[in-house]
């Protein structure tokens, strides 16, 4: 696909990685749908960058996404490209023996964490999918996933969403690509964001920077590098790309 | 039904549901025959629209339930424009 040719809708595109997928995509794409539910991240970057396309939605309410996804596809722009990146981080133990009170992870935790970093792909997808095979259109969906998809101590519920999430990039790759529709997903490992350097403390920082071969945290344009790559390429369908330096958790 | 296009037609329908158009009434539903899955579905869509040199519009997928509806539409796409 030409990149230059392609319209995007990105969800959690107002702060964080998505943030900055969006400063690095928009002026490579026709355009850009950006859907976040920050109504004030999404005002700033839409004064930022008036040609986007913005759209304040509560991704885990599906009644939102579909009317959501409708606008997307009923502008003057279509997308084409859809990215999940919306998603949050929740690290909790299976079972936490300094709370001897309530020792077991939280259900409400779990709960949330599979809502926003799995159901929230799939309502987003389920959508997408509907509205480009009603309108025959050819494009990818690209998720952001993680490299703790293949499981990482404290990270049960966030863990097994992403590694969902993968799952269902390789079914909907079977499912959609005889349509003319991809999937494919990107595992970040650390990278250089402002959400990872408060969540982690600095020791912990300059371990993961040790135990990873190339000895830094990720940048964030090399997820926007994988994106661009994913879009471009019309063979690459069902995989998930690791951008994690050759850390291995 | 042009015999090309029965031909064509039973092709299809034999890669894609190992089904016989001979053995086939137009009422036939294409989600009751044996062989029929989603997946197959849309390979025979796709299938169908290289065979035949058009593309399907959303809503004549989605109104494509018979064998029938398919030969239909096939006559219709198949029509010379003037």
């Amino acid at each position: 696909m030409i990149l230059s040719e392609q319209v995007g809708l990105i969800t959690g595109g107002a702060s964080g990685i998505g943030k900055h997928l969006v400063e690095s995509l928009s002026g490579s794409l026709r355009a850009l749908h950006v859907i976040d539910k920050n109504v004030g991240a999404l005002d700033e970057i839409a004064t930022a960058n008036p040609a986007l396309h913005t759209h304040t939605c509560d991704l885990t309410d599906f009644e939102a996404v579909q009317n959501t996804v409708r606008a997307a596809f009923e502008s003057d722009a279509p997308p084409t490209v859809l990215i999940n990146n919306a998603g949050m981080i929740h690290s909790e133990p299976l079972i936490n023996l300094m709370s001897p009170d309530d020792r077991k992870h939280s259900l409400d935790n779990w709960h949330r964490t599979i809502d926003v970093n799995l159901n929230t792909v799939f309502y987003m997808t389920l959508c997408f999918a509907d509205a480009m095979l009603q309108r025959r259109l050819k494009g990818v969906v690209i998720s952001i996933s993680s490299i703790t998809a293949c499981g990482n101590a404290g990270q049960s519920a966030y863990a097994a969403a992403k590694a969902g999430v993968n799952a269902m990039t390789v079914t909907w790759a079977k499912e959609l690509g005889v349509m003319g529709i991809r999937a494919a997903a990107i595992a970040p490992g650390f990278i250089n964001t402002p959400s990872t350097n408060s969540a982690l403390s600095e020791g912990h920082i300059k371990h993961i920077k040790k135990n990873t071969p190339l000895n830094r945290l990720g940048d964030v344009e090399d997820v926007a590098g994988a994106v661009r790559f994913i879009i471009e390429n019309d063979f690459f369908n069902g995989r998930v790309i690791e951008i994690d330096g050759g850390i291995r958790i | 039904m042009q015999a090309d296009h029965q031909e064509k037609l039973s092709q299809l329908l034999s890669e894609s549901f190992s089904a016989t158009l001979s053995e086939l009434q137009d009422s036939q539903v294409l989600m009751e025959m044996e062989q029929w899955d989603s997946l197959s579905h849309m390979q025979f869509i796709t299938t169908l629209e290289g065979e035949f040199g058009f593309e399907l519009t959303g809503d004549e997928i989605a109104n494509m339930q018979s064998l029938g509806d398919v030969k239909k539409i096939i006559e219709a796409r198949s029509q010379p424009t003037s």
